[in-house]
C-alpha cells in the first residue's frame, strides 16, 4: 500500500515537475540542497523502520524541516559569503551513507540467517 | 500487508510527489543551463553587460588613439609650413562641406509640394519632410534653394508664407535632397508614409528622381556671437 502510494506520488510529481517553468540558475543550488536533505530523511525513515523505531510525525517533520532549514542555511551562507551548503551536504550525504550501511547490513543479516536456517533444517532431517 | 490509515497514505503521496517534482525541476534546470545559459543565468546577463561596456571602452580608446595620432601628424608637419597649410585647408573644406557652407552636386530626389485653394502647406509639414529625408540618409537638403543646416529655422509666418533661414518662401515648395535616390524615394512613398499622408490631406505633392542636383550653400552668418568658450 505504501509502496503504491510512493509510486503514484513520484509519477504525479514527475509530471508536474516537467511541466513547470524553468527556475533561474541562481536558485537551483537551494533546490539541490533541499533535495539532498529530503533524500536524507527518506533513508533515515527506512532505517528506523527496519529498527522498528519509525515515527511518522518525526519522519514528516524531518523531511520538510531539514529541507527548509538547509535552504535557509544556504541563504545565510550566501549572505555571509561562507559556503555553508558544503557543510550541509557533507552532513546529509554522510548520514545517507550511514543509513544505507545499516540497511545493507540488515538485509545481509536477514539473508544469511535464512541460509543458516535452511542448512539447520537439512541437518535436522538427516 | 497491514492496512495503513488514510492520512498517512495521503501524506506519503504528497511527500513523494513534492520530492520527485523538485528533483525533475532541478534536472531540467541542469539540462537547460548548458544549452541556453544566457536565459537562465543572471550572472551571465551581467557578464554580457560587462562585455558590452568593454567593447564601448575599446571603441573610445581607439578613437582617442586616432586623435592622438592626428595630433602627432600635426606636430610632425608643423616643421613644414606648406604642408600644414594644405592639411588645414583640407580639413576646413571637409568641415564646411559637412556644415553646408559649400555648394554641392549629386544624385537625389526633388519633391514639389503646392498649396491648393483650401489648404496651404505648414512649416511642420516641411519639417516632417526634412526629418524623413534625414532619416533616409540624405546629407544635403534645400527648400526653395535655401540650404537646410543645423542652424536652419522653419517657421510659419502666415497661411501663405513660411520662413526658412529667415527668408520668406511660398508655394510651390521645391525640396531638393542629395542621397541614395531609390532609398530616399521609397522612404517617402512607403505605405501610409509621408506621401500618402499629404495626399490624403489634399495637398498636391510630386516626387521625382534626378541626377546631378545642385544644392546651394548656406548663405547666412555662422559666426557665434554669444557663445563663450
Amino acid at each position: 500500500m505504501i509502496i503504491l502510494a510512493i509510486c503514484v506520488g513520484c509519477v504525479l510529481g514527475a509530471i508536474i515537475g516537467i511541466n513547470l517553468p524553468i527556475i533561474p540558475y541562481t536558485f537551483s543550488s537551494y533546490l539541490a540542497i533541499s533535495i539532498v536533505a529530503a533524500l536524507d530523511s527518506v533513508f533515515g525513515g527506512i532505517t528506523s523502520t527496519l529498527n522498528g523505531k519509525f515515527n511518522f510525525k518525526t519522519f514528516v517533520s524531518g523531511f520538510f524541516g531539514n529541507a527548509i532549514l538547509s535552504i535557509l542555511l544556504t541563504y545565510l551562507g550566501e549572505k555571509l559569503n561562507v559556503d555553508i551548503y558544503i557543510g550541509a551536504i557533507v552532513v546529509f550525504v554522510g548520514r545517507m551513507f550511514n543509513n544505507l550501511g545499516i540497511i545493507r547490513r540488515y538485509y545481509i543479516d536477514k539473508w544469511s540467517q535464512n541460509g543458516k536456517e535452511k542448512v539447520n533444517n537439512v541437518e535436522k532431517r538427516n | 500487508m497491514k492496512k495503513e490509515p488514510k492520512a498517512i497514505i495521503i501524506t506519503i503521496v504528497i511527500m513523494s510527489a513534492i520530492l520527485s517534482c523538485v528533483m525533475f525541476m532541478q534536472f531540467k534546470v541542469v539540462n537547460q543551463t548548458n544549452i541556453e545559459e544566457i536565459e537562465t543565468m543572471r550572472e551571465d546577463e551581467l557578464n554580457e553587460a560587462v562585455a558590452n561596456w568593454k567593447e564601448k571602452y575599446e571603441q573610445a580608446s581607439k578613437e582617442l588613439e586616432d586623435t592622438n595620432e592626428r595630433i602627432k601628424e600635426y606636430r610632425d608637419k608643423l616643421q613644414d609650413n606648406v604642408e600644414i597649410k594644405e592639411l588645414v585647408e583640407k580639413e576646413l573644406a571637409e568641415a564646411q562641406e559637412n556644415f553646408g557652407l559649400t555648394e554641392v552636386i549629386g544624385d537625389g530626389i526633388i519633391v514639389t509640394i503646392m498649396d491648393n485653394e483650401e489648404k496651404s502647406v505648414k512649416a511642420m509639414d516641411l519639417l516632417d519632410l526634412v526629418n524623413e529625408l534625414k532619416v533616409a540618409g540624405s546629407k544635403a537638403i534645400s527648400i526653395n534653394e535655401q540650404r537646410v543646416t543645423n542652424l536652419t529655422d522653419l517657421v510659419d509666418i502666415s497661411t501663405k508664407y513660411i520662413k526658412v533661414n529667415s527668408e520668406n518662401i511660398s508655394s510651390p515648395y521645391v525640396i531638393k535632397a542629395i542621397g541614395d535616390k531609390t532609398h530616399l524615394k521609397s522612404a517617402l512613398t512607403i505605405k501610409n508614409g509621408y506621401f500618402d499622408l499629404l495626399q490624403k490631406e489634399g495637398y498636391n505633392i510630386k516626387i521625382e528622381e534626378k541626377n546631378n542636383i545642385k544644392i546651394n550653400k548656406y548663405l547666412n552668418d555662422v559666426t557665434l556671437k554669444y557663445i563663450k568658450r
